[in-house]
């Protein structure tokens, strides 16, 4: 069966449709063309048609058009829409005008920019242009160095390199500074949260270089679809960008199906979501239908390749064939050649299907795929929406399959199709100004140019010179002379990673061979519950006992063992409010914004026994408490509403609603679920209430819990929906966490909050607040 | 919360951030630039220049010629043929507008050992040659907006120099001075460079305990210093400097700045002498080791200057060689005779190696090479194959057979030198079936 066929068979399945909470169809579109932008230089045009290209899209139009107005633009199109040309053509039709001119390019992976300097080199190639393009990263030999410094054009690299490898040593870089036209930015939508905070500090770091050398770069971005393309690009670099956002490109008709996995138990139990995904990926692979599988771990895509290998070598009647070799994995970790390899396949028929992590998402070219599998919600609706892009042929048809899993998230999408197929509600969040971040790049600035008694960095110029006082008095920086110049012997950049919440990272080494060796990396929150000694960890499948933490040298000595129990710690977390920004009455509830110190120590661990987990010994944490400046935002319960319940229901609502939220808000803010972590209290010191927390696991904040607190109302609604909707009896790990019986009491909180009818309170009006427990 | 009380709180809350959190009176900042009447007092040749830039401290010492540095008389650089300072210049195609007498010698004292923007040279010793003197000029800024007036001046002592000799400045030195100037929006002349640690590190890499400068100062030289600074401390003095304005600490850095350079300026004369008369040249008093001429062999005959090559190399043989070096020496010298087809005096070297050392298979393939190709004397050849072949399998069982890479590339030269063998029985059978063929005279 080829897939339409397969599509119509499946639609006439009772026990597949009895599963599929939408069987979305969207049309096929054409494609809408328009002329090359006036003033084009020739032999770009020429190399164009030469390729078959005898005209542009109107997105790529438009975009080229802007950028040669000299507009800083943000192209928001889907995978496969030729946005390539929409930056490429701008870049090497300026260095065909104007041989000294220069472009830098910033790709969040390595892999990304190898594949784009192979685009942009084809693009040249037929001008017959001396235009040099070179990827500049950490794998670039160091005898070729000074040549790119010197000789390249386009100079392609990624936001870490530009940091401690470019900026620091602007000096060398004269070339690139002087003539910077353009600053290409893609996979925009990547640089949210911390990475994004770093990167729009990056950026002015960028900015400040290239003032000192005479130059004002535009910028040119594209993005998947976010709900805020344009303010995300204007946060990050700073200028004023123009937004194209209508595509122009084909699509072939694409059918996209949520499928929520059978109830297989008493108690609302469903199907493991890695045996749905292995029983659905095979009835595309088996008819031969070109498909990516997405899973949401590395350990999964592994296991989910084992099934599939397992399923391809399965022939009729019993016999095997060779077909498993059809089948491979795709993620971070497998070699560069392999990649490749595997990507080669993907285009040429010869991989039949791939089962990857998110590695595959961003634009590396795989060419287009017939079906897509994604094993679980990936997080967020422009992720899955990616993730579905791989998948769709300009022509013909494709489809995307979203297999849910039991997390409240998941479940929540799974009822609320509405929701996924509506506009795009995601907002890429990003906090350039957040202290720590902030004064992290102001290090670095200074260390690449001394600051002026008057400049202002990010923040205004008042702020901008306290931060610098700051860390006079902290003696880094001197101020001499009417400027603040570095006075340490460090080199700034190099303590600060983009990427990662902490700079303190915890190193785990594995003991076991006499050659001691670093297998992996953790921040100090996991490691606190993952790394203490005793700890059983996990990694690739392997079990491995923590021997000891050193925590003052950030290592974990670990060795290779084989039991039959993990280990489970418990953190106990205390939050204080230290300053009350925003605060309102929202009903019968009141919502606060506000900086808190949180306090997280991890007390004991279980042992835990793999299968049957019971619980088999258990031990104590020996770890000092982790304090952590935030931002949070925050409920209170006042007491007309809080007496209405018994001192347990009320205990066991508060933590239904906590989970609720943990779960949900990532969908709404745009982030990693990591980067927001809930806690309750059940008579806060501060308030004197009953109180949830919803904090930015990052100091200093980094805005989500801030548009949390704009969000309230559609988080509590849609933690309403979730538990109402919930197959479960009691409550479960989908709705209100993993101790049953909160259900009942967590729904009632929620109507209450949210003034539903069915609710036996008073309106919210009547309800008055506590008093005196205002600071 | 004060913005001030944030970014406290922060640090508090992140452990490990700054290690130097200070004491004593917060943001202290004395102006150290605006009173350092104590300077000028603790150093008493030390002069203001005045630039466009605004001042700057200049600091004058000079070296009489007459003198020496250890074993080594100041006079060796200035005496030197400039063929030496040519040889020593090889790889750059304008050594022959290299004079000793326009050059000057560079050092920096730097706030920190990375490269980047952040790294500034606070003090710049440059010395030259005058008259009957070599003399140290050092500029000192004693805050950092003293440092466009320090490259100003710099600049103008660069103007009319023929060439630059520094220790270790074409990876640290000059690059960061670059960086220097492009932030003050100035330029470095581009002048030849000579770094005198490159070719100290093929006479002495391996016969003195390391290159660094205060090593070969005690070996080379034969003095050292009382009270020297170590250079990684040298940063913070500069900052302890600006912070209390008290010179005291930083003097010995003067010292030594100009301490290295004249350390540089024997060196230099030392190996410039070396390389124009090697055979002759005595420039710490006594003729050069036999490890300097091996060294100086070894670079002649990579420029090139074969003849010089081997005079050199014999006479390294006639001086004490280490043990550890007779054996490159030689073998470096029979293969020079090789290549100018001078038979006569390899083969002796060869034999004498073979004799030696019979765990190294060269000589014996040289000498296989030899009786094969050159004399026809297929059992001599075969000989010399056999012994090779064991030398080199001796070779491989001690390397431990299993070793990879260099495992296969003895594989690789054993399986040629059985291939040879081969080669060999098959030349001696053939003469063998021809000499037992009837002998028709002509």
């Amino acid at each position: 069966m080829n897939l339409p066929q397969l599509l119509a068979w499946l639609r006439r399945d009772p026990s597949f449709m009895s599963c599929v909470t939408r069987w979305e169809v969207l049309p096929a579109q054409p494609a809408k063309y328009a002329p090359f932008p006036e003033g084009l230089h020739p032999a770009l045009v020429t190399a164009l048609k030469s390729r078959g290209i005898a005209q542009l899209y109107t997105h790529q139009s438009e975009a080229v058009a802007q950028a040669l107005a000299g507009k800083s633009t943000v192209v928001v199109t889907p995978t496969a829409s030729g946005k390539t040309l929409c930056y490429n053509l701008p870049v090497v039709h300026s260095i065909l005008t104007d041989p000294s001119a220069r472009a830098l390019y910033l790709f969040p992976t390595k892999a990304l920019a190898q594949d784009q300097l192979a685009q942009v080199k084809e693009l040249i190639e037929p001008t017959g242009a001396q235009i040099h393009p070179y990827v500049y990263d950490g794998d670039t030999p160091a005898n070729l160095r000074p040549h790119i410094r010197q000789a390249g054009h386009i100079v392609v690299t990624n936001p870490d390199m530009l940091h401690t490898g470019i900026l620091p040593h602007h000096t060398r870089w004269v070339r690139l500074f002087e003539n910077l036209k353009y600053v290409v930015i893609d996979e925009l939508h990547t640089y949210r949260g911390v990475f994004g905070s770093h990167l729009a500090n990056v950026l002015r770091r960028l900015h400040r270089i290239c003032r000192f050398y005479g130059s004002d770069p535009q910028f040119l971005c594209s993005s998947a679809t976010i709900a805020n393309p344009k303010e995300l690009a204007e946060r990050l670099t700073g200028k004023p960008m123009h937004l194209v956002d209508d595509n122009g490109a084909p699509r072939g008709e694409k059918h996209f199906i949520i499928y929520n996995p059978p109830v297989v138990t008493q108690d609302g139990l469903r199907e493991p979501l890695l045996r749905a995904t292995r029983r659905i990926a095979a009835t595309f692979l088996k008819h031969d239908i070109q498909t990516i599988v997405f899973a949401r771990s590395r350990l999964n895509t592994e296991v989910l390749v084992t099934y599939l290998k397992e399923e391809m070598a399965k022939g009729s009647r019993g016999t095997t064939t060779k077909r498993a070799r059809e089948i491979r994995g795709y993620r971070g970790g497998y070699l560069p050649l392999q990649r490749r390899e595997i990507e080669r396949g993907l285009r040429d028929g010869d991989v039949l299907g791939v089962v990857s992590t998110n590695a595959l998402e961003l634009g590396i070219d795989v060419g287009q795929l017939e079906a897509c599998v994604m094993a679980g919600f990936p997080g967020t609706i422009a992720s899955a929406w990616q993730q579905s892009g791989r998948a769709g042929r300009r022509q013909g048809v494709s489809a995307a399959v979203l297999i849910t899993s039991s997390s409240p998230l998941d479940q929540y999408i799974a009822e609320h199709p509405d929701y996924f197929f509506g506009r795009s509600p995601e907002h890429a969040l990003i906090n350039p100004d957040n202290l720590m971040i902030l004064v992290s790049h102001i290090k670095c600035a200074a260390f690449e140019l001394p600051f002026t008694g008057d400049e202002a960095f990010g923040v205004d110029v008042a702020g901008t010179q306290e931060i610098l006082a700051y860390l006079q008095e902290e003696r880094i920086l001197r101020y001499a002379g009417g400027r603040w110049h570095w006075m340490s012997e460090n080199f700034p950049a190099e303590d600060i990673s983009l990427r990662s919440a902490s700079s303190e990272n915890f190193v785990i080494v594995d003991t076991t061979e006499p050659d001691h060796r670093v297998i992996g990396e953790m921040d100090r929150l996991a490691a606190m519950t993952m790394l203490h000694t005793h700890a059983i960890y996990l990694h690739e499948g392997e079990q491995y006992l923590v021997d000891r933490l050193d925590w003052d040298e950030r290592r974990a000595y670990v060795h290779r063992v084989d039991v039959d129990y993990y280990t489970d710690a418990n953190l106990a977390v205390t939050i204080r409010p230290l300053d009350v920004f925003r605060s309102e009455k929202v009903g019968p509830l009141e919502r606060s914004f506000g900086e808190v110190m949180t306090a997280c120590k991890a007390t004991i661990f279980k042992k835990i026994k793999l299968y049957t987990h019971e619980n088999v010994g258990w031990g104590e944490i020996h770890l000092p408490e982790d304090e952590m400046h935030t931002a949070s935002y925050w409920i209170t319960v006042p007491e007309p509403v809080h007496g209405l319940f018994a001192p347990d229901e009320l205990q066991s609502a508060l933590l239904g609603v906590a989970n609720l939220l943990e779960s949900l808000a990532p969908m709404f803010l745009m982030c990693d679920p990591r980067d927001l972590l809930a806690t309750t209290q059940i008579r806060s010191p501060y308030t004197g209430l009953p109180t949830i927390f919803l904090y930015d696991a990052y100091p200093g904040g980094i805005g989500l819990s801030d548009k949390a607190y704009d969000l309230h109302e559609m988080l509590l609604q849609a933690a309403f929906d979730r538990v109402r909707d919930c197959v479960c009896q009691d409550g479960c790990p989908a709705c209100v966490g993993p101790e049953t019986g909160g259900k009942q009491p967590t729904l009632r909180l929620l109507a209450i909050a949210l003034g539903k009818p069915e609710s036996a309170l008073a309106p919210a009006g009547r309800v008055h607040p506590a008093e005196g427990r205002r600071p | 919360m004060t913005l001030r009380d944030r970014l406290r709180a922060m640090n508090a809350a992140g452990t490990r951030q700054s290690t130097s959190r200070g004491e004593g009176p917060s943001a202290a900042h004395l102006p150290a630039a605006e009173d350092s009447r104590a300077l000028f007092t603790a150093i008493p040749n030390a002069r203001i220049a005045v630039t466009p830039f605004g001042p700057v401290v200049s600091i004058e010492t000079a070296y009489p010629l007459a003198g020496a540095r250890g074993k080594v008389p100041l006079r060796t650089a200035q005496n030197a043929p400039s063929t030496g300072w040519q040889r020593l210049l090889h790889a750059d195609a304008r050594a022959r507008s290299f004079s000793i007498h326009e050059a000057v010698f560079i050092d920096t004292e730097t706030t920190g050992l990375e490269r980047g923007a952040g790294t500034y040279a606070f003090l710049v010793g440059i010395g030259r040659i005058r008259g009957d003197e070599f003399r140290v000029r050092q500029l000192f800024m004693r805050d950092y907006h003293e440092e466009a007036a320090l490259m100003h001046e710099l600049i103008g002592e660069l103007q009319g120099a023929t060439g630059v000799v520094t220790f270790n400045g074409k990876t640290f030195d000059w690059p960061l001075l670059q960086t220097r100037a492009v932030l003050n929006r100035m330029e470095l002349p581009d002048l030849i460079h000579l770094d005198v640690l490159h070719p100290a590190r093929r006479l002495w890499s391996g016969v003195t305990q390391s290159c660094r400068l205060v090593q070969l100062e005690q070996e080379v030289l034969g003095t050292g210093r009382i009270g020297d600074v170590p250079g990684e401390l040298i940063p913070s003095l500069f900052f302890q400097y600006l912070q209390t304005g008290d010179i005291a600490p930083l003097l010995p850095v003067f010292e030594h700045n100009r301490l290295d350079i004249v350390t540089t300026f024997a060196l230099a004369g030392y190996l410039a002498q070396g390389a124009a008369e090697p055979l002759t040249a005595a420039p710490a008093g006594a003729p050069l080791p036999g490890s300097d001429l091996y060294a100086f062999g070894r670079l002649f005959a990579e420029q090139g200057d074969l003849q010089l090559a081997v005079d050199s190399l014999e006479e390294a043989r006639r001086r004490d060689l280490p043990p550890r070096l007779l054996w490159p020496c030689t073998d470096l010298l029979a293969s020079l005779y090789k290549r100018a087809g001078d038979y006569e005096r390899a083969l002796p070297l060869w034999r004498e190696m073979a004799d030696a050392g019979a765990l190294v298979p060269q000589p014996h393939v040289e000498l296989a090479k030899y009786y094969e190709h050159r004399r026809k004397e297929f059992h001599t050849a075969r000989e010399w194959t056999l012994r090779a072949i064991d030398a080199m399998r001796q070779r491989w069982l001690l390397s431990g057979l299993g070793r990879a890479r260099e495992g296969s590339l003895i594989r690789r030269e054993l399986a040629e030198l059985y291939h040879r063998l081969e080669r060999l029985d098959n030349r001696l059978a053939r003469a063998q079936s021809e000499a037992a063929e009837p002998y028709y005279p002509a």
